[in-house]
């Protein structure tokens, strides 16, 4: 009998227990969950997009609502982590004091994302919603409408352009706005370029830095360098080139991309030629940045220069050979970046790292320069319908689009990392170009744009840093060249004295300026809101054509000499054209012109230049 | 009268063992057929967001393309066959393993090798990509001593070897699996009766004899069993291996059901597609599992569904 009611209750209880794991509803166990909520709120968002930060991100919420200050969670789709070490930081800390929140930030992958859309239930109450989502978030009906708030968003308000064209074209047609975008106004180039020829700075120096003009100029650079160092820091051979692989076509082509000042891909297997307007198939012509890249890279392969393991490497096996100074050359500096913070542990004065060597004749364009008015085509932000406190929700959207907060975010705190000089013009103060140049711990606790915890709000920061703020100043005190030159790392400050420039990037917008190199401010990244929807037989074909052109890379880049290379490679466009890239390429090629006329229009009709 | 007592008894019995697998069966419910709902959107233009009735119904359009599109399917498939067809040539390792194990007189020794072969199995397939890129890349650990050794001029590279890809995976396969894999084998050695090893070993059989006509005989039924359902499961290769083992050089060998399942759906979001692919991989598993049933039962005489 005993065992019996044993029986009894342990299978109710598992039951029970089933029966409870798979309620959603997220106020019917709130209270069992609000016991320990409160404390593990920074554990909880310091993981990555795991189910459990949902749930007690949502545990949290439905706790706060009870409470005075009520919790607003945002959720960031994985473009940029942050270090929840230091939570809140003091930016965001000021940013809860003056709205009377608490804000959260939960970080999702695009698949809970996905979960969210298709269940119509989310864990979160603002987010920031991955490419192409727009259409699927307005059908899903889970976006508020900001028309409906402007009374407290007078910031959000201020940038008409953005809300008109976001209104235009991000709102199925009703022409309300519910999406805010980051990063409006013009980018720079920032302290150093990431493409162009990127090439070991002390070796380079060695051979007298050799003007480079064309790639088979960087190829003898390359060469000379591995003559000369045959061997690592570890003993080991050293290589040209090294590559990683898991990212599809991207990392093969996306240095000669820019290189060649083309847009990114506004639609599949389309590429625009920045400077003249030209339209190419990204597949199957031969100036697009994939078969270019597929000419560097045989070139490269024929002479030797690039790591055995090219074809095999995840980006953790390439940084492993790059800490040991394996490479003479890299296709991104931000491959090789690592050797140099390594080198910097022993010498703090070392030039031993890597930086971008820009052709004289401006061959090459500095990835840098877009200027969109409706911001990043990658981050429209919105709250969820679903949201308990909307209106605060409103407030803190609002907050990263007033200039006062914005500057803080840019530049620091007033008073501290930056002040008003005697003559009223706003200037980073000693503390603050300390702050910036050396980062740290005083730079995580600010949580301040280029810090580990707050990097992540360069996604939301409505306005980009090279904005000027009604004081006259930029919004981002540190772009300006003597506040560049003074965040300059001895390699950055070494290849500045050579090229006899205030700061790396110089260089190339030099060469912008003087219009020999192209201006990528033509790279119209707002098109991008008016090519949300990819009718799904297109987005197959890009699949499968990718798919193809990934497993030739090999056979191209390994050709052994030019007829056979031209070979494989006719044999590749044939086999594209089977799988439907003409087909592909027409309906982009439409979609991009019908887009730009769009486009165009609207800003005829609201009157936005 | 005692019939009847008997009766009721054992109706009572039975209602408490129903009662006992009332969670499991509401487990199985709730995870394994209330999502098949799901399939629903293969047959309509999916995306998520709105509702399905507000997607277009497409009806057999997606089942219509998986056997349209011979471009692809065809090289996935053979990939995925070659992968099965290899995973069935090697099942019978683990129980040749086993044997082995078996025999070993020294028990010390014959648990260590046991412990040492079941712990791969419990390394993710990242871990063993690491180790396998420390081992076989161009600088790796093998290149290097063969080099040492002088048995080679030029490194080798398994990794980026287009015609090693079906040996190499399945070896790896095989490495991973083998210890735990035999477990089940020994669990099925252990219950076989000593009588039988005695009666063996006083009709004259040696150890070799014993092993081939007690031992053997003892498993086959396991053998046998798991078989079966492995054809069963015979286009389910796997995902995360080829995931994350394919490269360029290795793609077109790599590049199974499952992946190209994950390519479509996850990175295309054709969500749709997808799922009709997984409706009609499941379609065929069930026609493997009741067929090899079947078949099961006309050569043994009894079936395991």
């Amino acid at each position: 009998m005993k065992k019996k009611g044993v029986a009894i209750l342990l299978a109710t209880a598992m039951l029970a227990t089933l029966v409870a794991g798979c309620g959603n509803d997220s106020s019917s166990g709130s209270g069992a969950q609000n016991s320990d909520s409160e404390s593990s709120a920074a554990e909880n968002t310091e993981s990555e997009g795991t189910a459990d930060d949902a749930e007690s991100a949502d545990a949290d919420s439905a706790q706060a609502d009870e409470g005075d200050v009520p919790t607003i969670v945002y959720a960031h789709t994985g473009k940029a982590s942050a270090d929840m070490d230091v939570w809140p930081p003091d930016f965001i800390k000021q940013m809860q004091d003056e709205i009377g929140v608490k804000l959260e930030l939960i970080q999702i992958t695009e698949e809970q994302f996905d979960l969210a859309l298709a269940s119509g239930n989310a864990t979160f109450d603002i987010v920031n919603c991955t490419k192409y989502k727009e259409p699927q978030v307005l059908n899903a009906n889970m976006a508020v409408c900001l028309d409906d708030y402007m009374d407290i968003a007078p910031n959000i308000a201020k940038f008409e352009d953005r809300n008109n064209l976001v209104r235009e074209f991000l709102s199925n047609g009703e022409g309300k706005l519910y999406f805010t975008r980051c990063q409006v106004g013009p980018e720079i180039a920032g302290t150093e370029l990431w493409d162009a020829y990127v090439v070991r700075w002390d070796w380079y120096k060695e051979l007298g830095c050799p003007p480079i003009n064309s790639d088979e100029d960087y190829f003898d650079v390359l060469q000379q360098m591995l003559d000369a160092h045959p061997t690592n820091d570890n003993g080991g051979p050293t290589y040209g080139l090294g590559q990683y692989v898991g990212t599809g076509l991207w990392s093969w082509y996306v240095s000669k991309n820019y290189n060649l000042g083309y847009s990114e891909n506004y639609v599949p297997g389309l590429q625009v030629e920045l400077a003249t307007g030209n339209v190419y198939n990204s597949y199957t012509d031969d100036e697009s940045a994939f078969w270019q890249s597929m000419e560097f890279f045989n070139k490269a392969w024929n002479r030797g220069l690039c790591d055995p393991d090219f074809f095999i490497m995840k980006g953790d096996d390439l940084n492993a050979k790059v800490v040991q100074g394996t490479y003479a050359g890299a296709l991104r500096t931000w491959d090789v970046g690592s050797y140099y913070w390594e080198q910097m542990q022993q010498d703090p004065d070392t030039v031993k790292g890597y930086m971008s060597v820009v052709p004289e004749n401006g061959s090459i364009s500095g990835g840098f320069g877009s200027n969109p008015i409706a911001g990043w085509e990658n981050n429209s932000i919105f709250i969820y319908s679903g949201c308990k406190n909307i209106e605060k929700a409103v407030q803190v959207l609002d907050y990263m689009h007033n200039e006062d907060n914005l500057r803080t975010y840019y530049s620091g705190f007033e008073g501290v990392h930056w002040d008003y000089d005697e003559n009223n013009v706003p200037a980073l103060t000693e503390e603050g170009r300390k702050l910036f140049a050396n980062g740290g711990d005083a730079m995580a606790q600010a949580g301040i744009a280029g810090s580990s915890t707050g990097g992540w709000l360069n996604y939301w920061c409505a306005y980009s840093g090279s904005v000027l703020h009604s004081d006259g100043g930029k919004l981002n005190l540190t772009y300006t060249p003597e506040a560049l030159a003074d965040t300059l790392n001895p390699l950055q400050k070494d290849y500045s004295d050579y090229y006899q420039v205030a700061y790396p990037a110089q260089v190339s917008e030099n060469q912008v300026a003087a219009g020999i190199a192209t201006d990528r401010s033509m790279d119209n990244k707002d098109l991008y809101m008016l090519l949300t929807e990819v009718p799904e037989d297109i987005g197959t074909k890009k699949t499968q054509i990718e798919g193809l052109l990934e497993g030739y890379i090999p056979d191209l880049v390994m050709a052994a000499t030019q007829e056979e290379y031209e070979e494989i490679k006719a044999k590749v466009i044939e086999e594209c054209k089977s799988l439907g890239s003409d087909e592909l390429f027409a309906w982009s090629k439409e979609a991009y012109d019908n887009a730009v006329k769009a486009y165009s229009d609207a800003k005829a009709k609201y009157g936005i230049k | 009268m005692k019939k009847a007592v008997l009766k009721k008894y054992r109706k009572k019995k039975n209602y408490k063992l129903l009662f006992y697998i009332l969670p499991f069966m509401v487990f199985v419910l709730l995870f394994s057929y209330v999502p098949l709902f799901g399939w629903s959107i293969a047959f309509f233009q999916y995306t998520p967001g709105a509702s399905l009735s507000a997607k277009n119904f497409v009806g057999l359009k997606y089942f219509r393309q998986f056997f349209l599109d011979t471009v692809d399917m065809s090289r996935v498939l053979k990939n995925t066959l070659t992968f099965a067809v290899l995973n069935l040539i090697t099942m019978p390792l683990p129980l040749i393993f086993a044997l082995m194990l078996n025999e070993v007189p020294h028990k010390k020794f014959s648990k260590f090798v046991q412990s040492i072969t079941t712990f791969p199995n419990f390394i993710s397939w990242v871990i063993v990509y690491s180790l396998a890129f420390s081992l076989f890349s161009t600088e790796g650990v093998i290149n290097s001593i063969l080099m040492g050794m002088g048995l080679i001029s030029k490194p080798t590279n398994v990794l980026s070897s287009a015609s090693a890809a079906y040996w190499f995976q399945t070896s790896l396969g095989i490495w991973k699996g083998l210890g735990w894999g035999s477990i089940v084998y020994l669990a099925a050695i252990s219950g076989i009766s000593q009588e039988l090893y005695e009666a063996a070993a006083v009709d004259g059989a040696g150890r070799f004899r014993q092993m081939i006509h007690v031992t053997l005989p003892g498993i086959a039924e396991t053998f046998i069993v798991l078989l079966l359902l492995s054809i069963g499961n015979f286009i389910s290769v796997g995902f995360d291996q080829y995931f994350i083992f394919q490269n360029p050089v290795t793609l077109k060998k790599l590049e199974v059901l499952d992946l190209y399942v994950y390519r479509l759906g996850l990175i295309n979001k054709s969500y749709s597609y997808s799922t009709a692919i997984g409706m009609i991989k499941s379609a065929i598993s069930l026609v493997m599992i009741f067929g090899t049933n079947q078949l099961a039962k006309k050569i043994r005489g009894n079936t395991i569904i």
